[in-house]
């Protein structure tokens, strides 16, 4: 015995277990057996490897041609399809899912700062027809904010757990008649399935032999973005849902991945879970606004860009101009027609006029992306790309909102 | 490390042998690990084998940019945290002298362990769980402050703060001596 000088030393040293052998090799065989399901239930994404070297070999591609003909004359071809079921029917998928009152499932939204830094915020979402919906957003494993937009109240709350804090957001009649919002995977489904697709084949989505389709929405995604549905080829109700597109975060243009997934359709729900129940202590924000609770915290989770309305869709095309046409006038140092699309830049200072005319005079417009809006917001954000004299290419953000007294959309942020 | 960025890689293309290699190297590890953050081996067992067997399903959804041993600590922390929030959630209609964690192992004796083990394992669980948690991670499972402190969502400073408290009370749980 001698007193212990390091404890470390101990613990690293002598805190030891070890699984005996009749443990480990059970275990073994249990942990190898979950990953051989696993691959079992995956037979579509094997099949191109299986086919190209199948049709490579000459005297294999003729005995397979003699198969099929065969198959073909004895009536057997429905068997060489790729398994029991011909395939899932994608214009039911939606008309199934709009008859499910109530749907659970997780979400995650990865947004990538750089090769190595991503931010990756997991949520807990709950959607009911009745009530509304709930998402419960996860930071670094806590739970730190929970959304909730109830439609029927003609309310929606963020409650920052992390903060003690809650926000208060009143919907208007039209955002309350919408009723539904991208914190509902059949928004998603719908977009995804309202126009052309490209079919993915069959692959295995957590352990569910599924089929998949990817289309790209501008209006949903931007130009470059890309939407991808599986559907569990038995229930033909969806597995995931991903969406991959560039957006704003912490003032630059980021590409997010969101993935819906775990689904548990028709759950059951009780509508205690859609009562914002706010501790006493808890602090109503100052600006209701979710964009403003975003700029307030980086790293709460970013809202996904809404599904514009018919009326908005519209605005679009006229939002966009109006950012071209600011854009040029910068280029040009116009400051009459810079203040034309941007009234709000009449505060600038001399100097600061100079300085604004050194960054942006003589700048060249790369592209400029889809509009879109986020949250109950009513501003636009306008991707866009552009070449500064002095800089080279960046990725900026315009704000667009429309001006009541004007008549017209104005610029009202961006660089 | 180059090993495991081997395994790593292998594993995501469905590698039965990568997955066996993985298994073995890091069976013990983590066992040990959620040991100290339980003090019990068989609610470790269970935590240990829903590890492993949730890591041989994630292969087609694995990307891993970071350490395997560091990953599959965070899983055992992460199912140990859902393991006792469902303690005590349970704990009103259980009996208090069932909620007792031991560390005694089952009869068939599947877990092997010195006397000197499961002396400085009892005294570890006397410890706050926060300090707990970091020293049985820095310690068995190797793992830096700074990934501690992202798991426990809190500043680096303050997970060193942890530790070093940690190991001062258990200089004194120990009474200040230990078996050679």
């Amino acid at each position: 015995m001698r007193p212990m000088e390091n404890v470390e030393e101990a613990i690293r040293r002598k805190l030891r277990f070890t699984a005996a052998s009749t443990l480990r090799d059970q275990w073994r065989t249990e942990v190898l057996q979950a990953q051989e399901e696993l691959t079992k239930t995956r037979p579509a994404l094997r099949e191109p490897t299986l086919r190209s070297t199948i049709m490579r070999n000459s005297y294999v591609k003729l005995a397979l041609a003699a198969v099929v003909i065969l198959a073909v004359v004895f009536g057997l071809s429905e068997f060489l399809g790729t398994g029991s079921k011909s395939g899932v029917a994608w214009a039911e998928v939606l008309e199934k899912t709009e008859q499910i009152p109530a749907v659970v499932f997780d979400m995650t939204v990865e947004i990538v700062y750089s090769e190595d830094k991503k931010l990756v915020l997991p949520s807990k979402n709950y959607v009911a027809g009745d009530y509304g919906t709930r998402s419960d957003i996860f930071i670094d494993g806590k739970l730190s904010l929970i959304k909730y937009r109830l439609p029927s109240k003609k309310v929606a709350y963020q409650v920052r757990v992390d903060q003690r804090k809650y926000w208060r957001i009143d919907l208007s009649d039209e955002q309350a008649a919408r009723g539904r919002d991208t914190d509902d995977p059949r928004t998603w489904l719908k977009m995804i399935l309202s126009g052309d697709y490209t079919k993915l084949g069959r692959g295995t989505i957590n352990g569910i032999a599924a089929e998949g389709v990817e289309c790209n929405r501008p209006e949903m995604v931007g130009k470059d973005g890309v939407l991808r549905l599986w559907v569990d080829v038995q229930t033909e109700l969806p597995v995931q849902i991903e969406a991959e597109m560039l957006g704003m975060e912490a003032g630059q243009m980021r590409q997010h991945k969101y993935v819906m997934e775990n689904f548990e359709w028709n759950a059951q729900l009780d509508e205690s879970l859609f009562e914002p129940n706010i501790p006493e202590d808890y602090t109503l924000g100052e600006d209701p606004r979710a964009d403003r609770a975003r700029q307030e915290n980086p790293k709460a989770q970013p809202m996904p860009p809404q599904v514009p309305t018919e009326q908005e869709q519209a605005a679009q095309s006229k939002v966009k101009e109006t950012v071209r046409l600011y854009l040029q006038a910068c280029s040009g140092r116009n400051w009459d027609e810079i203040l034309k699309h941007a009234p709000g830049l009449a505060k600038l200072t001399a100097e600061q006029r100079a300085s604004f005319d050194t960054h942006l005079g003589g700048l060249e417009i790369m592209q400029i992306g889809e509009p879109f809006k986020t949250g109950a917001s009513d501003i636009w954000q306008v991707p866009c790309r552009i070449k500064g004299k002095a800089q080279g290419v960046g990725e900026d953000e315009i704000r667009v909102r429309y001006d009541e007294t004007l008549g017209k959309f104005v610029v009202c942020g961006g660089p | 490390m180059l090993e495991d960025e081997w395994l790593k890689w292998k594993f995501r293309r469905g590698s039965q042998e990568a997955l066996a290699r993985i298994y073995e190297k890091y069976l013990n590890s983590m066992l040990t690990l959620a040991m100290g953050l339980l003090n019990d081996a068989s609610e470790a067992q269970d935590v240990v084998h829903d590890v492993f067997v949730s890591f041989a399903k994630s292969a087609p959804n694995f990307r891993l940019r970071g350490s395997l041993s560091g990953y599959l600590a965070t899983s055992v922390v992460n199912r140990v945290r859902d393991h006792k929030r469902r303690l005590r959630r349970q704990a009103s209609s259980r009996d208090a002298e069932s909620r007792v964690f031991t560390h005694s192992a089952q009869p068939d004796q599947v877990v092997i362990f010195t006397e000197e083990a499961a002396r400085l394992n009892e005294a570890v669980a006397k410890l706050p769980e926060d300090q707990r948690e970091v020293v049985v991670l820095r310690l068995t499972a190797g793992m830096k402050f700074q990934d501690i402190a992202k798991l426990q969502q809190t500043s680096i400073n303050t997970v060193q703060g942890r530790y070093r408290y940690g190991l001062s009370r258990l200089r004194t749980l120990l009474n200040g001596e230990v078996e050679e």
